[in-house]
């Protein structure tokens, strides 16, 4: 990489988002300061007979009805339909349109777990198959089930559908990346465009995630894979970051996807501007259930993350850690943040918002950065919605109470991935 | 461009599992011979179905390329990261690649994977349990293959067993994903963030609801009399893609890295380039202005002019779309020497690996250079007007080659291309 290189800045000019809590970055906000989980028995579909019952939901979505397109309706999965709405919001907060967008040298990055079509698609097919005892019969499928398989059902499953309709409505022609990944993914998307940037192989990214885990199967896997509270008699007191009686994440839902911008183009065009990407370091613990080998990675990734943004430990004001609640993960990312910011890491505010929106999978690590920009703008940081019993055997500043009046130029945040895939990402407030 | 590159990209080692073999010697004979992988369906009864012919892995066990430590793992991996975790111990040991010997975090993995692992058996096995909800309480621990996470199971599988703490990415953007993987990894190393990355990818769709969906789409061959000459990229009577699974992977490192363990280098990976496709989701760019893009991107990024290409592995699908257009592409790009280029579709002998086509097709790319040879197009019998290059018919021919590009379109637009060449001092 040239010296010209390295010096291009990466600002954030626009963002659109959708959670549970809320559908802009100051209703996430307010919810969050009114310091309750929404958490509670999941309404899309019959969960009895699962581990884990509890989730939180983006209320009153109508895929149809917001889609404004009924193709658009069927073909995106829950999850992508977030992940095109707050692409739109992007695009539009940052004063852009498809007009304005400089095709081949606009990007997108996407992080996101899909896993194909829906298995629901094939379920008339299969009942239309069954013999009377139960079984699959092969010339009943071809007779009678196939032909009850939606014609759709690849376009709908293929994993780049969403970043495909998104590129399209907006013409992003230039680089790409579409990451799957269980958590990690939109943190990651936002480093990567940071890098491309930085390269000159762009000048514009949407970047971020999107993802919902509230379906049958995710909460089967995520719950006995022991990631998700089981705590199903208190939905809203289920995810507990950091506290003693931590026992996993609640699953939501949701999307956060970002403008990033070239400083100089947007500066040019007198975009309004949220913050700095600064810095990005990533790497995956291994082997990944030994958490003193994660915890090593993690202290690593951080320090890249600071290396890449130039800038000193003392230089961080205060933490966004990930709070997934379960007993190592936040063993890990707390140890690894004193490990790699010293005494000064244990001083500084270390909060969380995932326990006020339940874990947003992929669309997490974009929509707590969203919140690190308000905290700077507002020199104010939350506190971590659950923490009441904070667990004393972690070492850092678990914010408790609402801190007012600070004075935050720049933060780091921790995203984790499962199993253990590990982002850290420095960013500054407007104006430096 | 290559000299202001101050850190380089090198292949130090690559493997393959294939419809042509299951491991790189012998399907890169079979390349050389013009054979085709393609059969009909064995894994299951495709009996009467609307397509029944498929480029499957036959007679693969993962076991031998498990750790002792890992030989519990062997039954519940998902079958693409089986054959992903022989393709990387493959690789691994081809490059002598030693995992104690680098710091866990400059070595890391960029895969280009999908995680559809389901037959119709299991979906009637998840329809019982989510609409009959039999048994009533669904059973904590199962290891059941189909509710097993992805992530974990590529983590688990590859970055435990080679100590990969490094960026880890699974690139998941279909057709494209190989190649786009090895950007990703191309660039990982670039910017100092990783001295060796396991780079490639993994796909496994000959699964029943996967080739049943496909055909619905009518982009597949129904030539099910004739499998063998089924994929026929850039022939006029093609008819559609044979799907096909398998794995391939290359151990990329950074050049300094590679000399100083005294590795083999079979050539550099000097260019990546990518673009989107914005105007319809399936169907190929109409004027081949998106993958045209991609290919110049990546020359730009090599630092090389078109005319030091020899050799273009196509994307070459065998769809009547993809093919017409990449010939375009192929010209908006290279001008003049497009005429002077040997372009072959590998395709017409693997069938489709999806998310591990461009690795595959990579591989094909850095043996092509390190052979001398041009892999064919077989199945190249009726010349179309609309695709007018030399698609090297039938049978390899030996011809000088020191650079190399691979083209990768997506399904959904995605488009990425990688240049390989001969080590430059």
């Amino acid at each position: 990489m040239s010296e010209a290189d390295e010096k291009r800045r990466v600002f954030v000019t626009g963002m659109g988002l959708l959670s549970p809590i809320g559908r802009t970055a100051d209703d996430v906000w307010q919810r969050w300061a009114g310091g309750r989980c929404p958490a509670g028995p999941v309404k899309r579909f019959d969960a009895t007979n699962l581990p884990t019952r509890i989730a939180t939901e983006i209320p009153d979505f109508s895929p149809r009805k917001e889609l404004k397109s009924g193709r658009l309706a069927r073909l995106l999965r829950p999850g992508e339909d977030f992940g095109y709405l707050a692409a739109a919001a992007a695009i539009s907060d940052a004063g852009l349109d498809r007009e304005s967008i400089n095709g081949p040298r606009s990007g997108i990055a996407i992080g996101c777990r899909k896993e194909g079509p829906k298995v629901e698609n094939f379920f008339s097919a299969i009942k239309a198959s069954l013999t009377e005892a139960g079984e699959m019969d092969h010339q009943k499928f071809i007779d009678d089930g196939i032909k009850l398989i939606p014609p759709q059902t690849i376009v709908e499953g293929l994993p780049n559908a969403c970043m495909y309709y998104i590129a399209h409505e907006y013409v992003l022609q230039g680089i790409n990346y579409n990451f799957l990944a269980l958590g990690s993914g939109g943190a990651m998307a936002l480093g990567e465009s940071l890098r491309a940037i930085r390269r000159g192989e762009a000048d514009l990214m949407l970047a971020g995630g999107y993802d919902s885990w509230v379906n049958w199967v995710y909460l089967a896997q995520l719950s006995n894979r022991r990631l998700l509270s089981r705590n199903n008699d208190h939905p809203q007191k289920a995810h507990r970051p950091f506290d003693s009686n931590r026992d996993g994440s609640v699953a939501g839902e949701g999307a956060c996807l970002m403008i990033l911008e070239d400083a100089d183009s947007a500066v040019r065009r007198g975009a309004s501007v949220y913050g700095e990407l600064q810095g990005y370091g990533s790497a995956t613990g291994v082997p990944h259930e030994d958490l003193a080998a994660c915890t090593r990675v993690l202290t690593g990734c951080i320090r890249q993350a600071l290396a890449d943004a130039g800038c000193g430990p003392e230089e961080i004001d205060f933490v966004h850690l990930s709070g997934d609640a379960t007993p190592g993960g936040d063993a890990v990312e707390t140890r690894a943040t004193m490990e790699a910011l010293g005494r000064h890491g244990t001083q500084i505010p270390a909060t969380t918002l995932k326990s006020a929106t339940g874990h947003l999978g992929n669309a997490s690590g974009s929509m707590e950065l969203a919140m690190m920009f308000e905290a700077m703008k507002r020199q104010t940081i939350l506190p971590i919605v659950n923490l009441e019993d904070p667990d004393p055997v972690l070492p850092l500043s678990f914010v408790t109470s609402p801190m007012e009046g600070l004075e935050l130029r720049r933060g780091l945040l921790l995203n984790r991935g499962w199993p253990s895939h590990y982002t850290a990402l420095v960013v500054g407030r407007a104006g430096g | 461009m290559t000299a202001r590159k101050a850190r380089r990209v090198v292949v130090t080692g690559m493997s393959a599992v294939s419809p042509l073999g299951n491991d790189l010697a012998s399907t890169w004979a079979s390349v050389k011979a013009g054979a085709s992988g393609v059969r009909s369906v064995q894994s299951f009864d495709a009996t009467d179905w609307p397509v029944q012919i498929a480029g499957e892995v036959r007679d693969f066990r993962v076991d031998p390329f498990l750790d002792e430590s890992q030989r519990s793992l062997g039954e519940i991996l998902p079958r693409n990261v089986q054959m992903g975790v022989a393709a990387t111990a493959m690789a691994a040991e081809d490059a002598g690649l030693q995992p104690e010997s680098i710091p866990p975090e400059r070595l890391g993995i960029s895969v280009g994977a999908y995680t559809t692992c389901i037959n119709l058996r299991q979906a009637a096995g998840w329809r019982t349990l989510m609409v009959d909800h039999a048994p009533p309480r669904y059973p904590d621990d199962e290891k059941r293959i189909d509710l097993r996470l992805p992530q974990v199971s590529i983590v688990e599988a590859l970055g435990d067993r080679w100590r990969a703490g490094g960026p880890n990415y699974v690139v998941s953007t279909a057709c494209a994903a190989g190649t786009q993987a090895l950007g990703s990894a191309v660039r990982a190393i670039e910017d100092g963030r990783a001295d060796v990355m396991i780079s490639g990818g993994f796909d496994n769709m000959v699964e029943e609801v996967v080739l049943l969906s496909f055909s619905l789409l009518g982009v597949m061959s129904q030539r099910n009399d004739e499998p063998e000459r089924a994929s026929r990229p850039f022939d006029r009577q093609r008819d559609g893609f044979v799907i096909s699974e398998g794995a391939a992977i290359l151990i990329l490192e950074e050049l300094k890295h590679a000399q100083q363990r005294g590795a083999r280098i079979y050539a550099e990976l000097t260019g990546y380039g990518a673009s989107m496709t914005t105007e319809h989701i399936t169907d190929a760019a109409t004027d081949g202005g998106a993958p045209a893009a991609a290919i110049s991107l990546a020359l730009q990024d090599a630092g090389m002019e078109p005319e030091q290409i020899q050799y273009v592995n196509a994307h070459g699908t065998s769809t009547r779309g993809n093919d017409k257009s990449e010939t375009m592409a192929i010209r908006k790009a290279f001008g003049e020497h497009a005429d002077r280029l040997a372009v072959s579709s590998t395709k017409s002998m693997t069938g489709h690996l999806i998310h591990a086509a461009g690795a595959l097709e990579a591989v094909f790319c850095v043996m092509a250079i390190h052979d001398n040879v041009a892999p064919p197009t077989i199945n190249y019998e009726h010349p179309d007007p609309g695709c007018d290059l030399d698609y090297v018919p039938n049978e390899a021919r030996e011809m000088p080659i020191d650079a190399a590009l691979s083209n990768s379109f997506a399904f959904g637009g995605n488009n990425g291309a990688v240049v390989f060449r001969r080590l430059q001092e």
